[in-house]
């Protein structure tokens, strides 16, 4: 046994966007233990629900993430319908569809490009972030944001997207499928990224499944955990779902299935956009909640609950998030036991953690 | 020779790598280079604004009265509204452009901007004059006093609830009670607008309530000769005390339920609807039960480029004459229409307007 | 003390208690579309490289140690943008329980952007305005040196003149270099 040291490792760090602490106890260079420490960026939103109403409160809901921020909304938005008893037009649940998987496309490529960032290679960052602007515009011409878009209100859309619009968004997605492709194949064939990340952090199946991990961290492992094809949200029954699974269950894998999904994403708004039905976006809902709901939400990061609880005011609660990277943060620790120090950076982005979600 | 050497080793120092599956990044980088940089060159060039861009909120001073909805929706409590001093308030750096606001304005003065607030070393605090009460006497009721009902002549029909944008109304017709949540209040006026009777006001002294429409001398009557039977007078009837079949040509009027407010009345696209049963006599033109063998009729008619698309029309139409509207195409079946207005009056945007044929 | 600080300022972000919005704006800053090291602007990890400290996020007893100690370990002369509402005032998270407020609570802040994502283009705006404060700050250091070096003439032009020519008199009379 070699002497052991302790490296402490954030909250303020080059590859970390946000603030995450981890004590990394070492041998030599290899990781033994981790101990993340977190709570630099907790806020205590879910205790506003008391002072903001319930429509106020989606736009708190939103700013949990700016990254999966429509997906939150979504979530929220989901479960107080849910409680009040109101099933939304046909419209507004298409629309929400294609921009959860709008920002899911947004959110991976932006993952991509941090990943990048983190094995040092700059002009791939650089490639990923450009190609993601693209979708930004569309998110700005059609709701107004480029990254909170507060266009989820409690019964509907605030504003319908129009046909032509749509269509253009199709066109500018199934465009982008091209530039997408010649960058994700740099990540799959390139020597370089693949030594880098072969083999590296492997968890498996029956760990990913211990460790309740969620989303592309346990597709990666092998296990078929998706909500947009269990849960029955959005349209995702109409559109032909089928999870992205990966094997291998390293840093590849976890890359292969984001990168997968981005084009799975991309066909699911074009049919989404084909079948999407005329009709109104928006319906009035009562004034108050009563009751208890849970909504499960699939994030780019993986599966999210909301649970709402009304007293018949329009005033909630209770409210309570449970986000995916709370749940992806024990298979990081495990897989960061037995790591070389150089990759801590490697498998702390590859869960995509999202700190201020995990925290709120 | 020198050269040609240089170039070659340096092609087989690129060559063997990428075949190896280094460098597979190349070819994009090497393409780029003779592209048009994606650069947006900001500042150099300003930047595009798409129409929905949210950037900061402004208002048109003018049309404020000073009700402070928005500041009541603000979820970051961004605005204040001071109405007696005349200002209204926001923290530039506290808006988060969710542009709640803008949508809960009850007249519609604010809007949304697409420029952003210019960064600057202190933070912005952007104040506003906004006309205070005595400044526009004609446009509300004068007095500055709390909303007070004047209970002789209020028959607790319920109209101020329902137009209340704040919810700071209860009115019960059966235990007739009408009560005001002081503290939600915002004294838009809406209220005393809607009212029939004419019993709200601000301060306490009610106006002289008006006469009814017509003399509480009777049971509500309709002159079925001339009624084209839309059921507007049943859909605004407070106190749902009207039934209307336009099928079956019924009108039917409950004279437990009914409250004498004259609402329905007023609301009358053929002035059939009297107290007393002598309906008023403005009807002298020939009996119009089946409106479209009128030579002379009227239809409604949308204004160019005024449609924003809402269907409130459609919804409000008694007759089933307007069909959904796609892309602000707004169409009318001529032969349907009754001719009753009542999409006029359901119009948030002001863009129909009745015209003859 | 180099005279070109405002010519290629090096930039440090830290994550108060953002929600991610403005951090990836300020991401985005520096991708191609709007390529700030056009502007010399490098985003470097390390404080004690940087000029300009962007903070977004609010402050809380968690992180107010942090963002202090990170304030502390850059050089003089520093600059401090808060970026988006919530490091500017705590924004729609003001009310809770476990947010101090902006960032002005803890360390002096020389430039605040609006906005909820603030957009790129105006942190671009603000990091302007803020090398403006820095070329102030850095004249008032010179001020102060120069002072004990009577050249004073210099310095009171300084104050007055803009910031190229000021660099270029200064290095002509053999000043901080």
């Amino acid at each position: 046994m070699g002497k052991r040291t302790i490296i402490p490792f954030g909250p303020q760090h080059p590859v970390l966007p946000e603030p995450i602490h981890l004590d990394l106890v070492l041998e030599d260079e290899t990781v033994v233990e981790a101990i993340p420490s977190i709570g630099y960026i907790h806020r205590g939103l879910e205790k506003l629900c008391e002072i903001k109403d319930f429509n106020q409160m989606v736009y708190v809901v939103e700013r949990i993430c700016g990254i999966c921020s429509f997906g939150h909304g979504w979530g929220a938005v989901a479960s107080m319908e849910g409680a009040m008893g109101v099933q939304v037009p046909e419209r507004a649940e298409y629309l929400r569809t294609i921009l959860h998987e709008l920002g899911r496309v947004h959110s991976h490529l932006l993952w991509l490009g941090l990943l990048a960032d983190g094995f040092g290679f700059e002009s791939l960052f650089n490639h990923c972030w450009r190609i993601r602007e693209t979708v930004l515009d569309l998110f700005e011409k059609n709701t107004g944001g480029r990254v909170v878009f507060s266009i989820c209100k409690v019964g509907g859309m605030r504003k319908d997207i129009s046909n032509e619009n749509l269509k253009e968004m199709q066109e500018v997605m199934n465009g982008l499928k091209a530039e997408i492709k010649e960058v994700t194949d740099v990540f799959i064939n390139d020597a370089s990224v693949k030594n880098r990340m072969t083999g590296v952090g492997v968890l498996t199946k029956e760990e990913a499944e211990e460790l309740c991990a969620v989303g592309p961290m346990a597709r990666a492992s092998g296990v078929p955990q998706d909500i947009r094809m269990t849960d029955n949200h959005g349209v995702y029954g109409k559109l032909g779902f089928e999870p992205v699974l990966e094997e291998a269950g390293d840093c590849m894998a976890r890359t292969v299935v984001r990168i997968r999904e981005v084009f799975q994403s991309i066909d699911l708004i074009s049919k989404a956009i084909d079948q999407i039905p005329d009709g109104p976006v928006d319906m009035k809902v009562p004034n108050k909640i009563e009751g208890e709901y849970i909504t499960r939400m699939e994030q780019p990061r993986g599966e999210a609950f909301y649970y709402v609880k009304g007293g018949g005011t329009k005033f909630l609660k209770r409210m309570r998030v449970r986000t995916p990277t709370n749940m992806n943060i024990p298979a990081m620790v495990k897989t960061l036991a037995g790591a070389d120090l150089a990759d801590v950076p490697m498998l702390v982005l590859t869960i995509d953690p999202c700190i201020s979600c995990t925290e709120r | 020779m020198i050269i040609i050497v240089v170039i070659v080793a340096a092609l087989l120092c690129l060559a063997v790598p990428y075949l190896l599956g280094f460098f597979k990044f190349g070819k994009t980088i090497l393409g780029s280079t003779f592209k048009k940089p994606a650069t947006l060159m900001y500042p150099v060039k300003p930047r595009e604004w798409q129409e929905r861009t949210r950037g900061s909120v402004s208002i048109d001073a003018d049309g404020c009265i000073g009700c402070g909805m928005c500041a009541r929706a603000c979820p970051t409590n961004a605005i204040d509204v001071d109405k007696k001093g005349g200002t209204w308030t926001i923290q530039r750096m506290q808006c988060i452009q969710c542009s709640a606001c803008v949508d809960c304005c009850p007249k519609k003065c604010l809007n949304m901007e697409n420029l952003y607030t210019i960064p600057d070393v202190v933070k912005i605090v952007d104040t506003v004059e906004i006309p205070t009460k005595a400044a526009a006497s004609d446009a509300a009721p004068a007095g500055d006093g709390d909303l007070t009902c004047d209970k002789e002549t209020c028959v607790f029909c319920g109209l101020c609830a329902k137009a209340c944008p704040a919810d700071a109304l209860t009115v019960d017709r059966k235990e007739k009670v009408w009560e005001v949540d002081k503290e939600a209040c915002v004294k838009c006026g809406a209220c005393i607008d809607k009212c029939p009777k004419k019993s709200l006001s601000f301060g306490g002294a009610a106006e002289a309530a008006e006469e009814a429409p017509a003399e509480d001398d009777g049971p509500l009557a309709c002159d079925k000769e001339v009624c084209v039977f839309c059921g507007l007078c049943a859909k605004n009837c407070p106190a749902d005390a009207l039934t209307v079949d336009r099928k079956e040509k019924v009108w039917e009027v409950d004279e437990d339920s009914c409250v004498k407010c004259g609402v329905c009345i007023d609301k009358c696209p053929k002035k059939c609807l009297a107290f007393g049963g002598a309906a008023a006599e403005a009807e002298e033109a020939p009996a119009e039960e089946a409106p479209a063998e009128a030579a002379a009729k009227t239809i409604a008619a949308v204004k160019d480029g005024e449609c924003i698309g809402c269907n409130a029309c459609v919804n409000a139409c008694p007759a089933g004459a307007i069909p959904d509207v796609v892309d602000n195409d707004w169409k009318v079946d001529k032969e349907k229409c009754i001719g009753c207005g009542a999409c006029v009056d359901g119009c948030p945007a002001d863009a129909l307007y009745m015209k003859e044929v | 003390m180099s005279a070109y600080v405002t010519k290629s300022p090096w930039v440090v972000h830290y994550d108060g208690s953002s929600c991610n919005g403005c951090d990836i704006e300020v991401l985005a800053c520096l991708t191609p579309m709007y390529d700030v090291e056009r502007f010399g602007i490098i985003n470097c990890g390390n404080p004690k490289h940087a000029d300009v400290f962007l903070v977004t996020g609010s402050v809380n007893e968690q992180n107010k140690g942090i963002v202090k100690q990170i304030y502390e370990q850059m050089p003089e002369p520093k600059v401090v943008v808060a970026i988006g509402i919530c490091a500017c005032s705590g924004g729609i998270f003001k009310d809770c329980y476990n947010v101090l407020g902006g960032v002005d609570q803890v360390i002096p802040v020389d430039a605040y952007v609006p906005g909820c994502a603030a957009r790129p283009e105006a942190i671009i705006d603000a990091v302007v305005k803020g090398l403006g404060v820095l070329q102030a700050k850095r004249e008032a250091m010179l001020n102060k040196v120069e002072k004990v070096e009577e050249v004073e003439e210099v310095v009171e032009d300084a104050v007055e003149e803009p910031a190229e020519e000021v660099a270029e008199e200064v290095k002509s009379e053999g000043g901080e270099e």
